[in-house]
């Protein structure tokens, strides 16, 4: 990579986590606690993502 | 007379929700055709590699300064046009790049169809099972946090293994978001507004097709 892509995409980055970090302050300290239950599906619909893209790598 | 209330009150909560819904995808989907034209010219017009950190870096800047104050206006749409056309426009290299590979076109086809069935799939469970994902919310912008942190290093320790690792935990990361996004609009429709909404369900898009991308150019590689 050029140094001033490297310059520009680490600029990026951090402008990109400082936009980012209140809005996971917030959602850390005021969202809502799911339920076990609630992570085992939402893990679940994630896994068949993960099964999708193997998938997509067998295919290419 | 107290039921009659009730049942009125959530008759107005599901018409807000469904022209919530109905305006996001059909922002979404003009967008996303906008965003393939604009791809389509920078392919032609073969920009160079720096067009992308550039299309992009404007485009982010018009998100955290320009959309805040134009969301609720009719100034939003196009807002929402400039910025959908230039992260368009920034895969022009990109794509270039990957379809000069051998197996190219199949490469590109492959992640475009993957990121279709990805949000469709997604989207589509959210809507029809009407579950809750707000609690995600916190475990996910840590996750972005993380995988900048991640991408950050990446850039002076430029080691392949982990830009792949960063491409599947943003691929996981942002279908997250689509979960998170879609059930935010179906819960609480008051405090959404459809045009950051077709921002955020596009950016997860085109997150998606970028990393889907780079794991299948390759994973399909000679």
């Amino acid at each position: 990579m050029d140094l001033w892509m490297k310059i520009g995409s680490a600029i990026l980055l951090i402008m990109m986590a400082f936009f980012v970090w209140p809005a996971a302050k917030h959602w850390i300290k005021y969202g809502p606690r799911g339920t076990s239950a609630q992570w085992l599906n939402a893990a679940f619909i994630l896994g068949l993502v993960v099964l999708f893209v193997l998938l997509l790598i067998k295919m290419v | 007379m107290n039921q009659q209330y009730i049942s009125a009150t959530a008759q107005s909560s599901t018409l807000a929700t469904n022209k919530l819904i109905r305006n996001t995808y059909i922002l979404l989907s003009m967008t996303l055709l906008f965003s393939a034209l604009t791809a389509g010219l920078s392919l032609v017009l073969r920009m160079p590699p720096m067009t992308y950190l550039i299309s992009i870096g404007i485009a982010f800047l018009m998100i955290w300064f320009v959309l805040p104050r134009t969301a609720n206006s009719s100034a939003g749409l196009l807002t929402v046009f400039a910025i959908t056309g230039l992260l368009g426009f920034s895969l022009g290299p990109i794509l270039s790049m990957y379809l000069a590979l051998a197996n190219g076109p199949s490469v590109v086809a492959t992640a475009l169809g993957g990121t279709g069935v990805i949000f469709f799939g997604l989207s589509g469970y959210a809507l029809t099972t009407r579950k809750d994902f707000s609690f995600m919310g916190g475990f996910l912008f840590v996750g972005l946090l993380v995988a900048i942190g991640a991408a950050l290093a990446n850039i002076f320790l430029a080691i392949p293994a982990l830009s792949l690792a960063i491409s599947a935990a943003v691929i996981l990361i942002m279908s997250g978001f689509i979960l998170f996004d879609t059930s935010r609009m179906v819960h609480n429709p008051e405090k959404s507004n459809y045009i950051v909404m077709t921002v955020s369900l596009y950016l997860s898009i085109f997150n998606i097709f970028i990393n889907l991308l780079h794991i299948l150019g390759v994973a399909g590689d000679d």
